[in-house]
């Protein structure tokens, strides 16, 4: 949904606004936002996503349920969490902008299931650990222990 | 002198199965699959199922000395808490995500926290499958928790920074740096005992690694201002700050009687005294003592301690046997 002021930018921050007694429904992009003084920090749970609309374009968007947890938008707006993993995947475009303004990012650095391939930098220190309590093994004169982390060492270089 | 500031470190590791909803709505069946897969692939490997916590006081003692969260001491579905031999990892069951994997070390040592952390999850996730998404990491039920899903804390005893209302612009400092201070027992509570928790607040778009040793950077800076702090307060005040120490040390000694809160005070000049060797109380015990003295630890000890007259009149002898 595009900034409903500027019409250029994604909104991210969703407001209800009551102007004599109609309540409408603002979407506005983070510069809007707080342009217009607008409160778009929001730390407490509950109101990342601002406050749950009620346009017409969001009776739309009510329509959409997850496949997994059976949670609309809406549903997410209100509680300020999402229901399942699958949220994540049925609501990428509702969410993504919002990730990226608590984050500043939505691209993932890291540990991955497959362990690749952020996971290098992992295997260094592991291999730092071994070689440290190798160390320590040796200075205490547990030789049986050394040769086992060795080989452990050797392991570890092997599977790169 | 490690533990002169820096009490303990603490990685927190979310994680989440696929193909379940979260844990709020999550029915009952799918809470005892859950557990069942966790038992089952955390089996043979030391871990033990503590089902103490099914206990309430047992459970709010463990929450107290800040091994489980205070909604999962709290939790009235079913839930689990698994713990391996040594009590340096907790694994909880079903609390806001189906995971939530927690390793601790002494003083500043982030790196040995945190490995203890990897290595919880990593066994796990050869027989579990962890919902993950290539953009936005490890999927949590708060879009705050994303990517890493790993929050690394360190808790700091920090008096002379509070005393010297020095608090408000670390506070102010770690904000821009993404990083956040909150008091011993988290979200909302107050810094009793001048005790602090520093944490990162963004998990997404920076590795495992970068958040363990930015956070531990950040510690040690935050430590060396509270020590230079400590010094100059006690130049300054030299005869106030001991007489201070010494009427708290008397109170915490002699009292008959003595709330949680008035110990709490106490017990934070004792510390900072100990710490300056003003007394010769070690930091050690005091540590033991912090959560010796706290309500479910009093309760668990006996049974009509519900009664909160009858706690402080404990909570008093407690003391006594410990200094
Ligand atoms: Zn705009
Ligand atoms: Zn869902």
């Amino acid at each position: 949904m595009l900034c409903s002021k500027c019409k250029t930018n994604q909104a991210t921050f969703f407001y209800t606004q009551s102007i004599n007694g109609n309540e409408s429904s603002v979407a506005l992009c983070k510069n809007c936002a707080e342009t217009s003084g607008m409160n778009t920090v929001s730390p407490l749970f509950g109101s990342f996503f601002g406050t749950p609309a009620k346009s017409t374009r969001d009776i739309q968007r009510q329509s959409k349920k997850c496949s997994l947890c059976a949670l609309t938008f809406n549903d997410i707006l209100s509680m300020g969490k999402v229901g399942c993993p699958e949220c994540y995947n049925t609501f990428k475009e509702e969410l993504g902008d919002t990730i990226r303004s608590i984050h500043g990012t939505a691209k993932h650095v890291g540990r991955t299931p497959s362990g690749t391939p952020a996971n290098e930098i992992k295997q260094l220190s592991e291999e730092e650990v071994l070689r440290g309590k190798l160390t320590e093994a040796i200075k205490t004169e547990n030789y049986e222990e050394a040769a086992a982390i060795r080989d452990k060492i050797k392991a570890l270089k092997g599977e790169n | 002198m490690t533990n002169d500031v820096i009490l303990r470190s603490r990685v927190r590791i979310a994680r989440n199965i696929k193909d379940y909803p979260f844990p709020p709505v999550l029915n009952d069946a799918c809470r005892k699959e859950i557990i069942e897969k966790v038992t089952t692939a955390s089996a043979g490997h030391g871990y033990i199922n503590d089902d103490k916590i099914a206990d309430a006081v047992y459970a709010h003692t463990l929450s107290e000395e800040n091994l489980i969260s205070r909604e999962f001491a709290a939790e009235k579905e079913r839930h689990a808490l698994l713990k391996n031999e040594d009590c340096e990892t907790y694994i909880m069951v079903c609390e806001e995500d189906h995971l939530r994997i927690q390793s601790f070390s002494d003083g500043l040592d982030l790196a040995k926290a945190g490995e203890r952390a990897i290595e919880c999850e990593k066994l796990l996730s050869k027989k579990i499958n962890f919902a993950f998404n290539s953009d936005l990491g490890y999927l949590t039920r708060c879009p705050t928790n994303l990517g890493t899903a790993m929050r690394a804390s360190v808790m700091m005893f920090l008096p002379a920074l509070t005393m010297t209302h020095r608090m408000g612009d670390v506070k102010t400092q770690l904000e821009k740096i993404g990083m956040t201070i909150r008091g011993m027992y988290g979200e909302g509570s107050n810094a009793d005992a001048y005790m602090y928790q520093i944490s990162n607040r963004l998990s997404l778009g920076h590795s495992e690694q970068d958040l363990l040793s930015k956070t531990a950077a950040v510690a040690k800076r935050i430590a060396e201002d509270e020590r230079n702090a400590r010094s100059a307060a006690f130049e300054a005040n030299k005869d106030v700050l001991t007489d201070k120490i010494m009427r708290s040390l008397g109170t915490l000694k002699y009292a008959h009687v003595i709330s949680s809160k008035e110990f709490l005070d106490c017990y934070a000049y004792v510390r900072l005294g100990s710490v300056l060797k003003l007394c010769d109380v070690p930091c050690e015990k005091l540590d033991k003592l912090l959560y010796k003295a706290m309500p479910a630890h009093i309760m668990m000890l006996r049974e009509n301690a519900e009664n909160s007259h009858e706690r402080d009149k404990m909570r008093a002898k407690i003391i006594k046997e410990y200094l």
